[in-house]
């Protein structure tokens, strides 16, 4: 039964580029809500199971476009290398800041809060940067379709290789969950000093989860300055971590399913909004947002995770846990 | 040459320690919400934010001169907080923090869009005021302007601590910031309480709105700035006193003015982030709080 | 080999003398109870065991090891399970996985950590209650299955925090008769904590009494139940519950 869902659901993810006609636009569009997805995806890691509210991701993303694009500009270095490379960059902050938070047991607003602090901080260092190492060549070179250099014209490359990471970083979060390391990190989100009786090392579980989900923002964050072919310190944008948490905890804190399909939803119908209202009324769809998080939080504290995971089962053929 | 830069040093501390004068209001407005309904206000600043918008669009239209806005700020955002508990926070007073926390960022993005949409980016300050004059101690300019704004803050503080030790509601406030549950058996309506509190607290930032734009310009993205800010302050002073928010919106002050005046403007919001994350590093418990 | 030592520890909150100069020893097989008023320090001393508080003084020594100052992840890793005052159960999990995340510390391996769990969960009589979510369950439900979810870490040493508080007495009954019948099966020295003078003259073999921080009494369950009486008048009539 799962296999045949899985199957399912990549037939699926390979077909869109047809379905889109083989827009360049629309392929643009998608290729980013997928991308904006496996970072929601991998999000659950510390914030559905862990139970760490953390705002960090527009630092992880941002280091991974920074950091790749800067290689591959100054460097020549293939993009491949340069999302590992970002990849493992921001896993180390991660860990530097993570680190000391756990140590402390920072909870809840305060560890909230200097994850976003963290967001901020990097987009100013990295924006006064440019006037301590020079003019940073900010555009990464053309290439019609050089897989090697990872970089390409046309925007379905992009999409297959986001489509790849999502489908990745599922199956990671999902066998994570199954796991030994799974059920530890939500103990942890469940009661953390009850955890900790039972010879779970809180901290360094709540870390593992930070490190993979940064890593894994980061890779993002690459491919989006590889497809743009550009890359710029305002891509650390606190708005991606807001929006991140915001999907997550709508989609149901630590459900596998509703994350990810509450997160394609809204992010097409912002970007509709987008398209035909923000034109005319700058930020519209994010207000829109905003008042979405407001209403589920006040009448669906659980997210709408709880309501997909009953309609999955109702679909014998395409339970998926 | 020394001379000059001990000049302009007293003149950067000067200004720190003004600024700081006016930061605590806004500050002690978020301790007070935190520290007597426990509620995690994440929207905070983005009702700074407002405050100030509307400091510029009440000096524009209706008095040229900033300085009489607080006459309408005050009670508009007492009336504001009124609503914005009943309507949200009175549901989320119960909730777990982190639905608090996921609930007012909601919040936060509307505000924050909401000006985006209305106001659009550029910033905006209040265009004239009769107070633009300065005076000067030796060779230390002070600007009137200023230096009335953080009068008003101390007055305020002074008399919200006051209120705070000799009235029954502040009192009944103090102590449900101690002891929530035994405020209620107490016979005291938490309820109101909080109503009242959240009407306080966010007429502090009106109030604060007004002065805080005789130092800075608005933009939409204000918002995040003083939200981070203001915790911060929180996080140094804890919940105790008004003494002690005062005291460590000071040294935010004077860590945003150094920052500013002897690094490099960009660089004010990387010492303010900074420093914060430090503080909850290294003291989490605040210096002079009990949370 | 002593299960545990307490040697010298001393606490101070602030202004508060927590405990104050607290000597204690718990052999291999004993069932030791704790017993003392409220505020006496009980709570405190299981939580500087446990490594969920440092001691101001003092030692803990641990099976002839010093673990003063451990972590608590790693104080159970060296044997030691405890239960809670007020339950803290796993809510968004059922039986099953809560008392699988305490077999988990032993067992490497799954099939192996499912069978231990499974073993924890028939012994506590929670069996039946395992697809159920922990959010379901009533107070007595919960203290069993966190129980068994302590008894499925394999201790060596198991701490009760008042686990009978709050029961009527044929359940503290079924939970003498339990927490006997753990320590036959299991080989597991038992330090409990209790304010239900039933349960614990009925199962410890000997009994230690805190008051004020201080080791006031110690002995068999009746030498100090007559001393009691000695200690009650001290204490100027029935304090604690």
């Amino acid at each position: 039964m799962k296999t045949y869902s899985a199957l399912g659901a990549a037939i699926a993810l390979a077909a869109v580029p047809f379905l889109v006609g083989l827009n360049e636009y629309y392929l643009f569009l998608v290729t980013l809500i997928l991308l904006y997805t496996t970072i929601v995806v991998a999000w659950q890691l510390i914030g559905g199971y862990g139970g760490q509210l953390d705002l960090g991701a527009g630092a992880y993303h941002g280091l991974g476009a920074v950091v790749t694009g800067f290689l591959m500009v100054n460097y020549g270095v293939s993009g491949w290398v340069g999302l590992l490379v970002s990849g493992a960059a921001a896993a180390g902050v991660a860990f530097l800041i993570g680190y000391p938070s756990f140590r402390l047991g920072l909870k809840e607003v305060w560890y909230a809060l200097s994850s976003l602090a963290l967001v901020l901080i990097l987009q100013k260092i990295f924006l006064l940067w440019t006037d301590v190492a020079g003019p940073l060549e900010r555009y990464i070179p053309y290439a019609e379709f050089d897989p090697v250099f990872m970089r390409a014209g046309t925007k379905i490359f992009y999409y297959y290789i986001t489509a790849a990471l999502l489908a990745s970083t599922f199956l990671i979060v999902s066998r994570i969950r199954r796991s030994k390391t799974g059920l530890y990190l939500i103990s942890i989100r469940e009661n953390e000093e009850a955890a900790e009786m039972l010879g779970v090392d809180v901290r360094r579980y709540k870390l593992q989860a930070l490190m993979i989900y940064s890593f894994i923002a980061a890779v993002t964050g690459g491919i989006y300055a590889s497809m743009v072919g550009f890359y710029h310190p305002t891509l650390f944008d606190s708005w991606i971590s807001i929006q991140t948490a915001t999907l997550a905890i709508v989609g149901g804190l630590g459900h596998l399913l509703g994350p990810p399909i509450v997160s394609i939803i809204l992010l097409t119908v912002q970007e509709y909004l987008r398209i035909t209202l923000g034109a005319v009324i700058i930020g519209l769809h994010q207000v829109i947002f905003g008042i979405i998080l407001v209403v589920i939080i006040m009448f669906k504290p659980d997210g709408l995770g709880p309501l997909i995971d009953s309609l999955a089962r109702r679909f014998p053929a395409s339970v998926r846990r | 040459m020394g001379a000059d830069f001990g000049v302009q040093l007293l003149q950067t501390i000067l200004f720190g320690v003004m600024l700081g004068g006016v930061y605590a209001l806004a500050a002690m407005g978020l301790a007070l919400l935190f520290g007597v309904a426990n509620l995690v206000n994440f929207a905070h600043g983005e009702y700074i934010m407002l405050a100030m918008y509307m400091a510029f669009v009440f000096s524009v239209t209706i008095f040229q001169d900033p300085v009489l806005t607080p006459l309408f700020n005050i009670p508009l955002f007492f009336a504001i907080g009124v609503i914005t508990y009943l309507g949200i926070f009175k549901r989320l007073i119960k909730a777990p923090p982190l639905s608090q926390i996921a609930a007012t960022v909601g919040v936060l993005v509307l505000l924050r869009n909401l000006a985006l949409a209305i106001w659009a980016a550029e910033p905006k300050a209040p265009p004239y005021t009769v107070f633009a004059t300065s005076f000067s101690i030796g060779p230390i300019i002070v600007p009137l302007d200023k230096l009335l704004a953080m009068a008003v803050s101390f007055v305020t503080l002074f008399l919200l601590n006051l209120f705070l030790e000799r009235t029954r509601l502040g009192v009944a406030m103090r102590a449900s910031a101690d002891d929530v549950e035994a405020v209620s058996l107490m016979g005291v309506d938490t309820n109101r309480l909080f109503l009242l509190t959240t009407g306080i607290s966010l007429a502090l930032v009106g109030l604060s709105g007004s002065l805080i734009m005789t130092y800075q310009a608005v933009t939409p993205t204000s918002g995040l700035l003083f939200g981070l800010l203001t915790w911060a302050i929180v996080a140094l002073a804890g919940l105790g006193t008004v003494k002690g928010i005062l005291i460590a919106s000071i040294i935010f002050g004077l860590a945003d003015s150094l920052a500013s005046g002897l690094w490099d403007p960009r660089g004010r919001e990387i010492v303010l982030y900074g420093l914060f994350i430090l503080i909850l590093w290294v003291r989490p418990k605040g210096l002079f709080g009990r949370r | 080999m002593d299960a545990l030592v307490l040697e010298g520890i001393s606490k101070n909150f602030g202004a508060l003398a927590a405990l104050t100069n607290v000597n204690m020893r718990v052999q291999v097989g004993e069932v030791v109870g704790l017993i003392g008023p409220n505020g006496a320090g009980k709570t405190t001393l299981f939580n500087i065991v446990t490594g969920f508080i440092k001691p101001d003084r003092g030692r803990v020594k641990l099976f002839g090891e010093d673990v003063t100052g451990l972590q608590p992840h790693q104080i159970a890793a060296r044997g030691v399970a405890r239960t809670f005052q007020i339950v803290k159960p796993f809510f968004g999990m059922t039986v099953y996985e809560t008392v699988l995340v305490g077999a988990y510390l032993r067992e490497k391996d799954e099939d192996n950590a499912r069978q231990r769990a499974e073993v924890a969960m028939k012994l506590t009589g929670v069996y039946h209650l395992r697809n159920r979510y922990a959010r379901e369950l009533n107070t007595p439900q919960l203290k069993l299955v966190e129980l068994a979810r302590s008894l499925a870490t394999q201790p060596k040493l198991l701490m009760l925090d008042e686990i009978v508080a709050g029961l009527t007495p044929a359940e503290v009954d079924a939970m003498t008769a339990l927490v006997k019948r753990i320590r036959d099966e299991m080989g597991v020295t038992v330090l409990l904590v209790e304010h239900v003078m039933r349960f614990v003259m009925n199962i410890s073999d000997r009994v230690v009494v805190l008051n004020y921080g201080e080791v006031i009494a110690e002995g068999s369950p009746s030498e100090v139940s007559s001393n009691l009486k000695v200690i009650e008048a001290y204490l100027g009539g029935k304090s604690g519950s």
